[in-house]
């Protein structure tokens, strides 16, 4: 359901799926956007609306590829026609809407995935092994740094959904970093936020580049940082345990995990020597992947793809296990209720700076 | 008997705090002595806090005036000798010597199985395990309470001192430490360096069990004269025990098997080393200490159960329960720890 710039990626992911799922349609109101698509992927069938979409082919499962605005309402009409949804980040764009589509799914009996892509990085699903591995002991402190540069921002037209009002861009881009600390501590059950790098959009939009926050979890604490139009990508987070540390540069896709180790003295020196040992590891490989996507002789190699991949696969095997998805509607909805949060909280800071009312 | 006045020297330590809580429990009349329980407050109305060094036999005389029975749970102890002369034989004799002159019905005396050279293997009772009174090969703590239980006993014998001693082995529990260094050197709070193999059962016994061993030993007859081992009945390996915390608290613990000869070579090196580096305070430490580290000798403690009635623990999954829950946080719903992976 939508032709857009992630649904490739998403096609992508079905297509190395492709023993156990077969994708049946595409759907968008763009009718020639969705045709050049399903002619891309050969995929049987096409339609320009929902409803005749699931009607005619019955789908198992619907990926919600749309503009977050219509995620809720979309999510409920594939629910309520027996389909399973799988839905970008937002999962939706208020909790009100959540608990709409989620119990709804409940009772359909259906499953929701969100696809909070980010924690299915080989680099953090490696960090989520350590933990389970109890490598790390209790976390207790978790930071997440997302960076990003958007030509866009500076030259404009200022489009996008994102742009259209000042908390959006936290909807649009919040649940990358925002998803980590909910997927590792739990729930965000307070928020602090300042921002800065204000602009005014060519649409006149009040728009903040740079997003700090520190959150109280249900199991720990974290803060993330959320910068766009920045000249340097950066996507790494730092887990602090009670018996190790771990760094995880989302964009390499590398894992270090520093730990206590029995030489006392030594740890740095054997902690140094085994995590040196891992990135070269790791960056050969990446460039490996690089060269042979380039050569043609494998796909591409996008950072992105391979979480996405890894999302989208873990959400089939969910379906098939007959159990419910890691991300599912709770987790989309935890990572709501955070940007809700950040978002409150960001306006009471601008509202203290200012000494007047400020509000979404 | 409730009423009864009870000195407990140590009372504020580890097994002296729920030996006090059981006696209080029981209707006696607890008069606790340390060394820092000036400024405590007691909280039951049977309990009394007063400040008191066995070293100091004045005070030991006033204190131990009108008890029936005396408890010596005091530890001890300093860098030199002298202090293990002045604070732990000195200070045995000193209370002793207290409760002979008013008549005290009966002294219990808490040693130690480090009094014991624990290398060797097989199992043994307490008539077959002599003490390490006269080795200079052994650390001054081990000779310091080896002494004193040979003080004791001679007064027993001689003068018809009314005593009773026990050897409480690895002791667990709440009160104490999750990681007990018979298990090993702690590198840091999660890495454990084996004294040995970690493959021998270790002689674990809960504080609890202790202190009822202890209260029993009040007012059991015909047993003045006697010393007791006390080891439970649950005794995993220092690996199994690593890996029970590990399993508890999921956190990190690892146990690194070492043998004796190459941690007892890896002291020596040092020992050495500060020699030549003509250090002041360097001292010794012989190679039967570490061998009786490893705690390889299994202590049978039948004794205890036929002349005190004593029965420890013997479930496993309690004894774990009291040895190792009472440390560990609850680990959330939620938490990664507990996911199944994918």
């Amino acid at each position: 359901m939508g032709a857009g710039e992630i649904s490739s990626t998403h096609i992508t992911a079905l297509k190395a799926l492709a023993d156990c799922v077969d994708v049946v349609a595409v759907c968008d109101l763009d009718l020639a956007k969705a045709r050049a698509f399903q002619q891309q992927n050969g995929i049987p069938a096409v339609f320009a609306s929902l409803g005749a979409m699931l009607e005619e082919t019955r789908p198992n499962v619907v990926h919600v590829l749309l503009p977050p605005p219509v995620h809720a309402s979309a999510s409920e009409t594939c629910l309520s026609a027996g389909s399973h949804v799988f839905v970008e980040k937002p999962f939706c764009l208020s909790l009100e809407e959540c608990h709409h589509v989620r119990a709804l799914a409940k009772r359909e009996g259906l499953q929701i995935g969100v696809n909070h892509n980010l924690t299915f990085m080989p680099s953090f699903l490696a960090l989520l092994d350590a933990i389970r591995f109890c490598r790390l002991g209790t976390l207790e402190q978790v930071q997440v740094i997302f960076t990003i540069p958007m030509p866009s921002l500076g030259s404009g037209p200022h489009t996008q959904w994102m742009f259209s009002a000042t908390e959006r861009l936290l909807f649009e881009l919040g649940p990358h970093p925002l998803s980590i600390p909910c997927r590792l501590l739990g729930r965000v059950t307070r928020a602090s936020t300042a921002v800065s790098g204000e602009m005014k959009l060519s649409n006149g939009t009040r728009f903040f580049s740079n997003w700090q926050t520190s959150l109280v979890c249900e199991r720990g604490n974290a803060q993330c940082t959320l910068a766009v139009g920045s000249g340097y990508f950066a996507a790494a987070v730092h887990v602090i345990g009670q018996d190790a540390e771990a760094l995880v540069d989302l964009r390499r896709n590398t894992f270090q995990l520093i730990e206590k180790t029995r030489y006392l003295r030594a740890d740095d020196m054997v902690n140094g020597w085994t995590n040196a040992y891992g990135l070269v590891r790791r960056s050969l490989s990446n460039f490996k992947a690089y060269a042979m996507g380039a050569a043609g002789l494998c796909p591409p190699y996008l950072q992105q793809n391979l979480s996405v991949n890894a999302s989208i696969a873990a959400f089939y095997r969910a379906l098939a296990a007959g159990r419910t998805p890691r991300i599912d509607g709770a987790e989309g909805t935890a990572v709501v209720e955070a940007c809700e949060m950040v978002a409150d909280s960001a306006f009471a800071f601008l509202t203290n700076q200012e000494g007047r009312v400020v509000a979404g | 008997m409730p009423g009864e006045r009870i000195v407990v020297i140590g009372g504020a330590g580890f097994i002296g705090k729920r030996l006090t809580s059981m006696l209080a429990e029981g209707g006696c009349h607890v008069v606790v002595v340390s060394r820092s329980a000036g400024a405590r407050r007691s909280t039951s109305p049977r309990v009394e806090y007063c400040f008191g060094s066995v070293s100091d036999k004045e005070r030991m005389l006033q204190i131990v005036a009108g008890a029936s029975v005396v408890y010596d749970l005091s530890l001890g102890g300093g860098p030199q000798w002298e202090d293990y002369e002045r604070e732990v034989i000195g200070g045995a004799t000193n209370v002793a010597r207290a409760c002979l002159e008013h008549g005290v019905r009966r002294l219990i005396y808490t040693s130690t199985t480090a009094a014991l050279y624990l290398g060797a293997r097989g199992s043994v009772t307490e008539e077959r395990l002599g003490n390490e009174a006269g080795r200079s090969d052994r650390g001054m703590y081990s000779r310091g309470k080896s002494l004193s239980e040979n003080v004791l006993m001679e007064l027993h014998r001689n003068e018809k001192l009314p005593v009773v001693i026990f050897r409480p082995a690895v002791v667990l529990g709440s009160g104490g430490m999750m990681v007990h260094a018979a298990l090993g050197d702690r590198v840091n709070d999660i890495c454990i360096l084996g004294w040995g193999r970690g493959r021998t059962p270790l002689p674990c016994v809960l504080v609890d069990d202790v202190a009822r061993a202890l209260l029993l030993a009040k007012d059991t007859p015909g047993i003045d004269g006697l010393t007791f081992n006390l080891a439970g009945d649950v005794r995993p390996t220092a690996a199994e025990y690593v890996a029970a915390m590990r399993e508890r608290t999921l956190r990190n613990f690892r146990f690194y098997p070492r043998s004796i000869l190459r941690i007892y070579g890896g002291e020596l090196s040092r020992y050495l080393i500060k020699e030549i580096a003509r250090k002041p305070g360097n001292s010794k430490v012989g190679y039967r200490d570490f061998k009786s580290g490893a705690l390889v000798t299994q202590l049978d403690c039948s004794l205890a159960k036929q002349k005190l009635g004593w029965q420890p623990v013997s479930n496993r999954e309690e004894f774990f329960r009291q040895a190792l829950d009472v440390f560990v946080k609850p680990i959330p719903p939620g938490d990664v720890r507990l996911e199944a992976p994918d």
